[in-house]
């Protein structure tokens, strides 16, 4: 197994990821930290881009990072609000 | 004396991330993170809405108690360090505590330079940094008109209070919609330069940021340098300040003052530590010092930059937490290079500003123009040629934040804009034609 898959399957928590566009002000920490997941759209406020993104740790860094606190993160298994 | 594996001293964005990622790569090693302030890590960022009161006191903190305690970080409040004997790994913070350390991350941030003038020590002068500087500031605001108020140029008992600010950049346009939101009727900014915010933004940006504070009952008074202050005359028990007199012999009364002149680092603790310390505390790419075990981040880190091929200060909170990942991964034993290029922006009134990466006029071989004055929204592009590659390494952004994402990706990807470069000034063309 490449190192990389193994990575992933060890981290198999997953986020739901939404960006609160009325707290976020483009401070773009989160595009710093996880550039798989964030990119920051024409209004320079973060979108969620498509696609396997960061691992899940990675992630939840960005989204500590962010000086607004714009970024939820829910499990998407259990349902529940990790963040904030 | 404490004993720690990883000692961060600093707790806002740069250290608290690097002792986060810290924590998960050596679950099992102790932390301590040492702060001059009596919180936990909150948002400075969100200080500016926090005196136009948009947003509460609680939702500032970024971390709460618990977060320490789960993740086994020490967190030291109110503590300043005052010595660094690096030799034996050893720190002392003004309580006299010392602590042993594996290994060191400085991660100070700044203070605001200080205006040193006749007068700066009286009551109701304010400077932006921390919680207590807003908290200050709001009380300032929102007292009544002082009672014994006799200085002809103040504000007369009933009339509506006066503000002045005294810098042209970004802490000023905090203040001056802070002092709006708090009901300050009249609000001036005392600018020393030709023009706001000369030296970072070109003559029609500026202007551009001047009729969007004009638009807001905000005066701006170029070329005026503050002498100093008087308090107000007569019995109060408080000396406050009353009037701001400028060199050229103008005066301004107020009855709040507001001062944003740059920021600097405080590295007296670190006198004889034999760390090398330029403008700030210099690293290489890897964030490391000059001195074994002893790492520095955010804005207190003039670090070797890879994208720039360049040594800088890069003081922005994405910077600061990016740093503070990298070089936690670094210490933990994952060398770990720094390579970001990163952005600031905000909003002020309608107005949006945003910096990235190098804008300097010296460093570029040239700056292409978009937008004007007139069409309320202007670009400037900094352009080098860097190893043969004719690159975009900084951008000043006014009102246009759809330029934003473009510019920054066409930095951090050292994109050859050779193709596109005739082009570039041309309000028709699409940025994203850059990075497509």
């Amino acid at each position: 197994m490449a190192y990389d898959t193994f990575f992933r399957l060890k981290m198999a928590k997953k986020w739901k990821i939404t960006v609160d566009r009325d707290l976020c002000i483009g401070a773009a920490s989160c595009v710093a930290l996880a550039m798989e997941t964030f990119e920051l759209d024409s209004e320079n406020k973060a979108v969620v881009l498509e696609g396997e993104g960061d691992p899940p740790d990675v992630v939840k860094l960005a989204a500590e990072s962010c000086p607004t606190k714009a970024i939820i993160l829910v499990d998407e298994e259990t349902g529940e609000q990790e963040y904030p | 004396m404490k004993r720690t594996d990883f000692l961060i001293v600093g707790g806002s964005a740069a250290g608290t991330t690097a002792a986060e990622v810290i924590r998960g790569l050596t679950p099992n090693s102790s932390i301590t993170i040492i702060t001059d302030e009596p919180h936990e890590e909150y948002s400075r960022v969100l200080l500016p809405q926090y005196i136009t009161h948009k947003v509460t006191r609680e939702t500032l903190f970024l971390k709460k108690t618990l977060w320490y305690e789960e993740n086994k970080i020490e967190l030291v409040k109110g503590a300043r360090v005052v010595s660094l004997d690096s030799k034996t790994h050893r720190l002392k913070n003004e309580r006299g505590e010392e602590y042993q350390f594996g290994k060191l991350l400085i991660a100070v941030g700044g203070y605001p330079l200080k205006l040193s003038v006749p007068g700066d020590d009286l009551e109701n002068i304010h400077y932006l940094r921390t919680l207590e500087d807003a908290d200050r500031f709001i009380e300032t605001c929102k007292s009544g008109p002082s009672r014994l108020r006799v200085h002809p140029e103040g504000s007369p008992r009933g009339a509506s209070k006066k503000g002045v600010i005294v810098g042209g950049g970004l802490v000023s346009l905090d203040f001056a919609e802070g002092m709006k939101a708090n009901g300050i009727g009249e609000v001036t900014i005392l600018v020393r330069e030709p023009y706001y915010w000369a030296g970072k933004l070109d003559f029609d940006s500026s202007r551009i940021i001047k009729s969007e504070l004009e638009k807001n009952g905000v005066r701006v008074v170029a070329g005026e340098e503050v002498e100093k202050f008087e308090p107000i005359a007569g019995l109060h028990p408080v000396r406050v300040v009353g009037v701001v007199k400028t060199k050229s012999g103008k005066t301004f009364g107020c009855d709040v003052v507001g001062v944003g002149i740059g920021i600097k680092s405080d590295f007296s603790w670190l006198e004889g530590s034999g760390i090398k310390i330029d403008k700030a505390i210099v690293t290489n790419e890897y964030l490391e010092t000059s001195l074994p075990d002893i790492y520095a981040a955010g804005d207190c880190a003039q670090f070797h930059d890879v994208i720039f091929e360049r040594e800088h200060i890069m003081g922005n909170w994405a910077n600061a937490t990016s740093q503070g990942a990298a070089v936690a991964r670094t210490m933990s034993g994952v060398k770990t290079l720094f390579e970001s290029a990163s952005s600031y922006s905000d909003t002020f009134f309608e107005g949006k500003y945003s910096f990235l990466g190098v804008t300097d006029e010296k460093f570029a071989d040239e700056v292409v123009e978009r937008g004007t004055f007139e069409a309320g929204k202007k670009t400037r592009i900094f352009i080098k040629t860097i190893g043969g590659l004719m690159r975009i390494v900084g951008a000043t952004i006014i009102n246009d934040p759809a330029e934003v994402s473009p510019l920054t990706s066409a930095v951090k990807k050292k994109i050859d804009i050779s193709a596109h470069y005739k082009k570039l000034g041309e309000p028709e063309f699409n940025m994203k034609d850059l990075i497509a």
